[in-house]
């Protein structure tokens, strides 16, 4: 149900000075993905309804960090979003499975820094952790006593979707496992909420199986819902990525039961109002000094595409372990490079698309495909290489099309069209080239940008000038 | 892993997200990866899914040109 900011609040208030029994309204948010620019927009919003309604509980489903540097480079680690989250005065967390991306001293740290508890009773954290997680909150309000039970994400491995190496010492029950564990809880509460970080998908079949929720607020899957949707009685909420909108439940509660339930979403895109202090702190933080930090020196000026795109494979490859590396002439962005320092802010902007390394193992053909099919998709410019350089002859000078490719190892030597080779690509690179193999690779948790950083960093000065991956002929 | 698209399926890396999905499909379909913008995806329900959302082995989705 799309409806203006404006109207919502006429509602509230209306519902205000005429209820039977009490009013239990729920703000919630999910997968803000580090949506930091937005977050002035919900304060403001937050502090209109909670001007009618004090008691309203404002919750996010998880996924709060992982989608812009400002946030996600911060130091210390996502502190921009949870300043906000502070300030806007969120109630509870749920653990999304991008929460762990910075492993487990970095979760510590940030849930040290919330003002809020984070949520999930599926997941065990032993104390050498610091992690501190609580399976379940429950909630006064106005008398209404509100128990929400927190689930946080785990893949088919039975671990969430992060590298396993940032959850390690953490272990992780499935929730069909722990939530029956609660149902007296449910039977203490007059309503009763699953704060959830695991699919749309998951939350329809925890709504069979557990009925006696009246609420589950969804993450996961940045599904767009209309307002909200009931599945076996159970309403379920959940509302896009990076906070195009926000969730307001309400629900009439008598006599200890739930005797109706909506949810409405709000739309932050039309909202023109910004609260002060969060536009303060979020100019703080816009201006972070870890984008002008030094990772690097350029030692003369580079010209051309060829070069900086030669640096970015050379990075993605030693920091993945692989034999090759390549990625498409027009993910380079940059044609010139002075000689100087290299910061942060110079390494985004020369990879701007928060994309992901994809590792997979090709025999010399696949890959010689690969690189054919990233051509023809790629508007026929040849992809940049490192571990192996290219002599690309077209069909015309048109380079409508490549006749022959002939491809060298780093001594020189033919590419052995049969032998494995551990190749590392972006995941742009990967979906587009649609050619024959066996491995599809895997999508790596870091940012390709961020190799090329932590590359710079351990290498300290490089220097391109002049070089290139492939020779052209016609 | 396997993502069934408009009822056919699609072989892609592990972690692929529907923008990953829509970008291979599009190619296979021989759209121009500037038409990929005018492409929605929803999941099995219908709800709008963003090129950001996660996918999981054997998910359901539609992609249809608005």
């Amino acid at each position: 149900m799309k409806k203006n900011f404006l109207s919502i609040v006429t509602l509230v208030l209306v519902s205000c000075f005429g209820v039977h029994g009490e009013t239990v309204r729920i703000l919630s948010a999910n997968d803000m993905h580090s949506a930091i620019e937005k977050m002035p927009q919900l304060a403001a919003i937050v502090d209109s309804l909670r001007a009618i309604d004090p008691f309203m509980l404002i919750m996010s489903a998880g996924d709060n960090r992982t989608g812009n540097p400002y946030n996600d480079l911060y130091e210390p680690v996502s502190y921009p979003m949870v300043s906000m989250m502070n300030l806007i005065g969120f109630d509870a967390s749920a653990l999304g499975n991008h929460e762990y991306d910075s492993n487990v001293a970095g979760l510590a740290k940030v849930i040290s820094l919330s003002n809020f508890p984070y949520l999930a009773a599926n997941i065990s954290c032993p104390p050498e952790t610091g992690i501190q997680v609580r399976p379940y909150k429950v909630f006064d309000v106005k008398g209404i006593k509100v128990g929400v039970l927190g689930i946080t994400q785990i893949g088919e491995n039975g671990l969430p979707d992060t590298h396993p190496d940032n959850v390690k010492g953490l272990a992780f029950q499935r929730p069909e496992e722990v939530i029956p564990q609660y149902k007296w809880l449910t039977e203490q509460c007059d309503v009763n909420v699953l704060l959830t970080h695991v699919g749309f998908e998951v939350d329809v079949e925890l709504a069979k199986q557990y009925p006696y929720y009246d609420l589950i607020v969804s993450s996961h899957t940045h599904t767009q819902l209309e307002g909200g949707e009931i599945h076996n009685g159970v309403l379920i909420t959940q509302n896009g990525y990076q906070l195009p909108r926000v969730t307001l439940t309400t629900l009439e509660v008598e006599n200890g039961k739930v005797v109706s339930k909506k949810a409405e979403n709000i739309f932050l895109n039309n909202s023109n109002r910004h609260s002060d202090a969060a536009e303060a702190l979020l100019k703080h933080f816009k201006n972070s000094p870890e984008m002008e930090r030094v990772v690097g020196q350029m030692l003369s000026d580079i010209k051309g595409y060829d070069a900086l795109g030669v640096m970015m494979c050379d990075a993605w490859l030693e920091e993945c372990n692989c034999d090759i590396a390549f990625e498409n002439y027009g993910g380079v962005r940059y044609d010139f490079f002075p000689a100087g320092p290299i910061t942060v802010k110079d390494i985004l902007n020369l990879d701007p698309f928060m994309n992901n390394p994809v590792v997979m193992t090709l025999t010399g053909k696949e890959l010689s495909d690969m690189l054919i099919a990233c051509f023809k998709a790629d508007r026929n410019r040849f992809p940049v290489t490192s571990g192996c350089t290219a002599v690309v002859t077209y069909s015309d000078t048109n380079k409508s099309s490549i006749k022959k490719l002939e491809l060298f190892d780093k001594d020189g030597k033919k590419l052995n069209m049969k032998k494995k080779y551990r190749v590392v690509t972006n995941n742009y690179v990967a979906s587009i080239a649609d050619s024959p193999r066996e491995d599809q690779g895997v999508r790596g948790d870091v940012t390709t940008s961020d190799l090329i950083i932590h590359w710079l960093e351990k290498k300290g000065a490089v220097d391109y000038q002049g070089r290139s991956s492939f020779t052209e002929k016609w | 892993m396997t993502v069934i698209v408009n009822n056919s399926k699609i072989r892609i890396f592990s972690g692929a997200k529907v923008g990953d999905v829509v970008l291979r499909w599009a190619v296979r379909n021989r759209l121009d990866i500037s038409e990929v913008s005018s492409l929605q995806v929803t999941d099995k329900w219908g709800h709008i899914l963003d090129n950001a959302a996660p996918l999981r082995d054997q998910q359901i989705i539609k992609i249809i040109n608005r």
